[in-house]
């Protein structure tokens, strides 16, 4: 890998400059050719840690910024669109300090989570306002391509105000793309779409990075990572809890143990029948409620429906009780 | 997953202090003031201002329909020129175009947008301060000129109602600017800027000497007076030239803090 120093006079106490609690200066390096990078950043908010200590490196395609609500992805992204200073660390762009320098934004496009697009403006008007603002020689051409390019031709007359949750996202990338930047923040985009927007949506940002730019967007939903992003972040505290391929993250998501809430016909023949398979290695009857402990999810998943027929048991209700991402990251944080 | 790749498309970043391509800088500044100025003048308010506006100038031809003579209609003009203009129509507007210029669409979110472009942040706020002060301007001067032309106040014939119109003119810009400042240091700029109207300039100046410094209502005053007639119409306790000074002081100071407020300005929060 190779480095150079980083430029001392970035950030607050940025790289060069001694800190952390062993004294001494830390000798801090950025990587040579990254067009994203996190380099033991910090930020703070009063006594909270919002970010503690993070460090990464993006690459072209898409990578995905997983974690439970409140754990820092929002503030990850901002620092690196440059809305946030870091409170400790270098966040670089294409080598450059994000915070302070607008230049980073001739090759960045942010799709931030919350609306940001005046009502009142058509979604042309709206792309043409961001080519305008990039002082593109063709504000009118390349609003019209960026419009294209997420299927909005047919909307792009009518104002933003009447446009629905998935249309607005879509508009709100046509303004994050019209200049054509290699690198593309997303906060959430999927919030609040339906399942077919969502599709689109994913097939849009996959094309996007066969393209070969460098795309980063949060969720806090496993199921759009796993479909998308080849590479995941994982933050849990605002600390990065596992980072890499995503399906050896997922791996380790799928082996966990699971618990599972049942309620069947017959209850205590089910959890005979279940006892038996190697799948599971926990049963225990509370109250009218099967609770069921597997170690092999996708085993379990295909034995329970057998197993119930063969015991002449109808499954009223299944449902997992661990699946809440808090536990799911937490069991990624321990391993 | 480091190292992995070198950055693709229009990788490098060219400095800040390099040429953009075609559009002309200013026409960044033009973009964003047309923007800003359909936004204001598309909300509810600016319809409530215009009424605002035409309240003096309704009250001065009714007092001069009624024909009422002598000290009594000194009064009445006196009242609407000061208390009606001066002291609520003029502060109200610069306030509202002030902070909503570029505080409303921080609190919205819809000035992320505009941040994150290759646009300086001090044409950010030339832009948006131009559009502020200009629609104060708009809004106060021609009431202010319609109501001194009708009333006449002190017989100064028309030089009473272009020192009102000037007056108020270099009011509104210092109101204007200096709340829009405000709405970059703070998220509560209306409430301080009311109350920097109604306590600082509406009670603590009228009773302590040297609050006048630092009151733009007595600015507005000795300016408008300076060129009525300042024997006739009351300068307030402010020097015009003095007056004068301290509201290019006063819109300067405003201005660079808007601009290092903004060039700093985070966005996000703890909790994502």
């Amino acid at each position: 890998m190779k480095t150079r120093e980083v430029p001392a006079g970035w950030g607050s106490s940025a790289a060069g400059v001694d800190g952390g609690p062993t004294g001494g200066p830390i000798q801090r390096q950025l990587t040579q050719g990254a067009a994203v990078e996190l380099l033991g950043v910090s930020r703070w908010y009063g006594n909270v840690v919002a970010v503690n200590d993070i460090s990464f490196v993006l690459g072209p395609g898409v990578t995905g910024l997983l974690g439970p609500n409140g754990a820092g992805k929002s503030t990850i992204l901002h620092m690196l669109a440059g809305l946030l200073r870091p409170s400790d660390g270098v966040v670089a762009i294409h080598g450059s300090p994000a915070w302070r320098n607008p230049s980073v934004y001739r090759d960045l496009g942010l799709v931030p989570e919350r609306e940001s697009v005046h009502t009142f403006l058509t979604g042309f008007e709206f792309v043409r306002l961001n080519a305008r603002l990039q002082r593109l020689p063709d504000a009118d051409g390349a609003a019209r391509r960026a419009i294209a390019t997420v299927g909005m031709e047919d909307a792009a007359d009518r104002a933003v105000g009447t446009y629905s949750k998935g249309m607005r996202q879509r508009v709100k990338i046509a303004g994050a793309l019209v200049h054509d930047p290699s690198i593309l923040l997303l906060d959430e985009p999927f919030n609040g779409m339906d399942p077919r927007q969502r599709l689109h949506m994913m097939e849009l940002l996959g094309r996007m990075a066969d393209e070969g730019r460098v795309i980063l967007f949060s969720s806090h939903i496993l199921e759009e990572v796993e479909r998308l992003a080849q590479n995941v972040l994982v933050i849990v505290s605002g600390r990065l809890a596992a980072s890499g391929d995503f399906r050896e993250i997922r791996r380790l998501m799928t082996d966990r143990p699971h618990t599972f809430t049942l309620r069947s016909s017959d209850d205590r023949r089910l959890a005979a029948a279940l006892v038996g398979h190697p799948s599971v290695f926990g049963v225990q009857l509370d109250g009218g409620r099967l609770a069921v402990r597997t170690s092999d999810y996708a085993g379990f998943a295909r034995a329970l429906p057998a197993l119930a027929r063969a015991g002449g048991v109808s499954i009223l209700e299944l449902r997992p009780t661990d699946e809440d991402l808090e536990s799911v990251f937490g069991y990624l944080v321990q391993r | 997953m480091t190292g992995n790749g070198s950055p693709t498309g229009n990788g490098t970043v060219t400095s800040p202090a390099a040429g953009g391509p075609a559009p002309g800088r200013s026409s960044v500044i033009v973009t964003i003031a047309a923007l800003t100025a359909r936004s204001l003048l598309g909300r509810r308010r600016s319809l409530f201002l215009v009424l605002l506006a035409l309240l003096p100038v309704a009250a001065a031809i009714l007092v001069r329909l009624s024909g009422r003579e002598g000290a009594g209609s000194q009064e009445v003009a006196t009242a609407i020129m000061d208390r009606l203009l001066v002291t609520t129509l003029l502060p109200i507007v610069g306030l509202v175009f002030g902070t909503a210029a570029i505080g409303a669409e921080l609190e919205d979110g819809t000035a992320v947008f505009l941040l994150v472009k290759p646009v300086d942040r001090w044409r950010i706020v030339v832009a948006k301060l131009i559009v502020a002060v200009g629609l104060s301007i708009a809004l106060v001067a021609p009431a202010s000129f319609a109501a001194g032309a009708i009333l006449q106040p002190g017989g100064t014939g028309l030089s009473g109602a272009v020192g009102a119109a000037v007056g108020t003119a270099i009011g509104a810009t210092v109101y204007a600017t200096v709340f829009f400042a405000l709405s970059l240091v703070t998220g509560r700029a209306l409430a301080i800027g009311l109350v920097y109207v109604l306590v600082w300039e509406g009670v603590l100046a009228g009773l302590l000497e040297g609050v006048g410094a630092l009151s733009i209502r007595q600015y507005t005053l000795a300016i408008s007076a300076a060129i009525a007639n300042p024997e006739v119409v009351d300068p307030g306790l402010l020097d015009a030239r003095v007056a004068l000074v301290l509201s290019v002081v006063a819109v300067a100071v405003a201005a660079v803090v808007a601009v290092r407020r903004l060039a700093s300005y985070e966005i996000g929060q703890a909790g994502d």
